[in-house]
């Protein structure tokens, strides 16, 4: 059928532009007026339902600002309206002819007139948003280019220039040639603030329940009572009325599923605000209300949907950054790890490079490929259910601790590249393939800081579960695992810096803690006579099985200055009860001990 | 020899979990600060470029949110950098009170050339809250105690003293980078000359 074709077709292209072709098409080729009679209802009822779109386009007008344009001189032709009308003349013209189906044609031309006159006041009222959005984009540049004026300004002023008298005259002059800079911005908070209190008052005055029984769904802040008193109290320049539209629009702009008619200048025109509230369509105002209580201000934290929205909020963070750090992987990979492989490049690798893959970039592909092919898809499978995603965490505990391999090999790594340099022709023929701005060295920090930002991400989807117990069970879970993960990898990288250790450390367990304390032993007679008693730093490491105590010291030789750890004593028990007895015992005087200086450090 | 590449600046910002560090990263490279929609780790690094002495330079500034408990990650952090930025919360005394332990703390791990001239950069922020620090005189002295150290009050949310705090760090930092160069390629021996005073003796 021709109207379900041109109906998909519409609803595939969402334009008017195609729409209007595509009519004009049909015009030609089928001129019986039954047709033409229905493509052309088709046709307004397009229009009429694309109407919440348009609206929506008015609201989105940094995307759709040169779409909007087009649009209006197209509109402001009105042709499609013409050939309405001609159709209905035509209609008119076949009555007059006397034609065989003059009853049926007779109701369909005034229900043509009767769309042609809706129409095209819906194109007067679309007309009248257009220009004002364009009119709200023109003060939206203005009051950006301002505060870039403003920035650059301030970025440009030497500060070196202030060491002088004049100098400072001649930057305090130009700061306040720029309208003032301080006093501006102190106004566009006081608008701001006074918006604010507004918003509160207003939310508090919806909040008062009319009827004991209350409508669940929150309604929407009233914007055009705020916008109206923000039109009374307003009493800055014109570009800065709004300041919170600016604000708003530059949220908008990255935030697009978020649709919501933020509030419209004053137009000189006197077109009315409430023209574009009158008109959304219902579908938008449900969207719009779910938002709204996502965006109202920390007041109602306790408010259940505000927590599930922040919740869900982070959890987007999540799963965004996670799909960030998997590319970055890829690229440091394919862009740097796998090119030394190529046969391409080989003349670029500087020597000591050579053979040395496994050294610079460590067991990075090991976790690109937990990550790619396993964390994120679990991630993402809870993206729906926020509730899963402790348990993700809590499974894959063990995967984790691959952290610990590439955090040990960091150092050595980190060796390596500093011997090569971050200039060598390999690293910058890739960094420019890669067109990364920062080095691989700043690249190769990636997951030591991904490892670290889990946890913080954990603790604040805590912070908006309260409402569920079990869920916050399993986060808290997840949470604790994802620190203990962090700790170990923490400690296991004082670990790589023992030395003189005869025998494998992997033999005495994991290591469960390390620090550093002090520890006081006899000195032998013949060597010092006088200081019998002398405390000495050690670091000790608590195994599984044992506790290592190693001398810290500075390793000082040639550029690479390394801290290690000279192994000096192992403890090890005979047998679990000796053990555990020794170990009450080592802990109290140790205790007590750290305690002594603690407080010999507090008499200091 | 690691070669520097001279149009990067590295800037470490330091200080306990919750004081806006990444939200003043984020004010500084984005402009932007949101109450609703605060991201919680942000990037883990960004780079914006100043200009400082009529040249341009690129601040690389690494956030270290998460790592605050587990100091031996920083250590590839800290190494390199040009300036460090030490945060607290002028709401929160407690937090300027740590100022000194991540003073110490960074210096250990990062272990520049000259501890007593690494330039630091003192930062209370949330003054939309509290518009004056009560700690104002003690950071005061604590900075002026330290060294190349400058203090300021800025707010991460409107953003107030946000843009002149980077300034200075990147001032700082660009001084420090042309140090190390310096240090790093010994000048010529400067042949004394006639018209050049000698300051050796009293003159007075």
């Amino acid at each position: 059928m021709m109207a379900t074709r041109i109906m998909m077709f519409f609803l595939l292209y969402n334009t008017i532009e195609i729409t209007m072709c595509q009519f004009q098409v049909v015009i030609i080729k089928n001129w019986t007026i039954e047709k033409l009679y229905s493509i052309c209802c088709l046709y307004f009822s397009c229009i009429l339902i694309q109407k919440p779109f348009l609206l929506h386009s008015v609201v989105y007008i940094k995307i759709f600002h040169r779409k909007n344009v087009y649009l209006l001189e197209k509109v402001s032709k009105a042709k499609d309206v013409e050939q309405g009308e001609k159709m209905k003349t035509s209609g008119e013209q076949l009555i007059m002819d006397d034609h065989y189906a003059v009853d049926s044609i007779r109701p369909k031309c005034i229900e043509l007139q009767r769309m042609c006159d809706q129409y095209r006041q819906l194109l007067r009222r679309r007309r009248e948003l257009l220009e004002k959005s364009h009119d709200l984009q023109d003060r939206i540049d203005n009051a950006n280019k301002w505060c870039n004026k403003g920035i650059d300004l301030l970025a440009n002023q030497q500060l070196d220039q202030g060491k002088s008298h004049e100098g400072a005259d001649l930057a305090v002059v130009d700061i306040e040639n720029f309208a003032s800079v301080q006093k501006v911005l102190k106004r566009i908070e006081d608008v701001h603030g006074m918006c604010e209190s507004r918003k509160e008052q207003i939310r508090k005055m919806v909040n008062v329940p009319k009827r004991p029984v209350q409508a669940v769904k929150p309604e929407p802040v009233p914007m055009s009572q705020v916008d109206g008193d923000l039109k009374r109290k307003g009493t800055t320049e014109n570009t800065y009325r709004h300041p919170d539209i600016y604000e708003k629009s530059a949220r908008l702009r990255t935030d697009i599923t978020q649709s919501r008619p933020y509030i419209t200048p004053p137009s000189p025109a006197g077109g009315s605000f409430s023209s574009l509230s009158d008109t959304l369509s219902d579908k938008a105002r449900n969207s719009y209300s779910s938002m709204s209580t996502t965006t109202s201000s920390g007041s109602s934290v306790s408010d259940l949907d505000t927590m599930m929205a922040k919740r869900r909020h982070v959890l987007n963070e999540l799963i965004e950054t996670e799909k960030t750090y998997v590319t970055q992987l890829e690229d440091i990979l394919k862009g740097y790890c796998y090119e030394m492989d190529n046969r391409h490049m080989q003349h670029l690798i500087p020597e000591e490079l050579i053979g040395k893959k496994e050294i610079l970039f460590g067991n990075l592909e090991q976790i690109y490929n937990f990550h790619k092919n396993i964390f994120l898809h679990e991630l993402q499978n809870c993206q729906d259910a926020p509730a899963k995603v402790g348990k993700c965490f809590v499974q894959r505990n063990e995967e984790f601790h691959l952290y610990s391999i590439y955090c040990q090999n960091k150092l050595r790594s980190e060796a390596l590249r500093n011997q090569i340099g971050d200039q060598n022709p390999f690293f910058m023929e890739c960094q420019r393939r890669l067109r990364h701005k920062l080095p691989l060295g700043a690249y190769l920090l990636k997951p030591v800081q991904r490892i670290t930002k889990y946890q913080l991400l954990l603790k604040e989807m805590l912070r908006f579960t309260d409402h569920d117990r079990e869920c916050e069970t399993q986060l808290q879970e997840a949470l604790d695992s994802m620190l203990d993960v962090v700790r170990y990898v923490n400690d296991s990288m004082h670990q790589v810096s023992i030395v003189g250790f005869p025998g494998n450390l992997a033999d005495h367990g994991r290591l469960l803690m390390q620090g550093g304390f002090t520890v006081s032993t006899e000195h032998k007679k013949e060597k010092i006579k006088d200081l019998r008693f002398k405390p000495m730093q050690r670091h000790m490491f608590l195994y599984e099985k044992s506790i290592l105590l190693c001398k810290k010291k500075e390793d000082q030789h040639q550029h690479s200055e390394k801290r290690i750890y000279c192994f000096k004593n192992l403890l090890n028990a005979p047998s679990l009860p000796v053990k555990e007895m020794w170990v009450k015992e080592i802990k109290r005087v140790l205790m007590n001990q750290f305690d002594q200086i603690k407080v010999t450090f507090e008499i200091c | 020899m690691e070669t520097r590449k001279r149009a990067f600046l590295k800037v470490i910002i330091l200080g306990d979990s919750g004081v806006g560090k990444t939200s003043l990263m984020n004010q500084y490279v984005n402009r932007r600060f949101s109450n609703e929609y605060k991201a919680t780790i942000g990037a883990d690094f960004l780079t914006r470029d100043v200009t400082v002495d009529n040249k341009l330079v690129t601040l690389q500034i690494w956030d270290t949110a998460g790592q605050e408990r587990f100091a031996s990650l920083g250590v590839a952090f800290y190494r390199g950098a040009d300036c460090c930025v030490l945060v607290y919360d002028v709401t929160a005394p407690n937090t300027m009170d740590s100022l000194d332990a991540w003073r110490n703390e960074f210096l250990e791990q990062a272990d520049p050339l000259h501890h007593d001239e690494f330039p630091f950069v003192v930062i209370g922020n949330k003054t939309d809250i509290q518009a004056k620090s009560e700690k104002n005189s003690v950071t005061q002295s604590w900075c002026s105690g330290k060294g190349n150290v400058s203090y300021f009050e800025t707010s991460a949310k409107n953003g107030s003293r946000v843009e002149e705090a980077f300034q200075t760090v990147a001032q700082k930092a660009l001084e420090q980078d042309t140090e190390l160069t310096k240090e790093a390629y010994p000048s010529p021996i400067q042949l004394p000359q006639d018209n050049n005073k000698s300051h050796e003796g009293c003159s007075c």
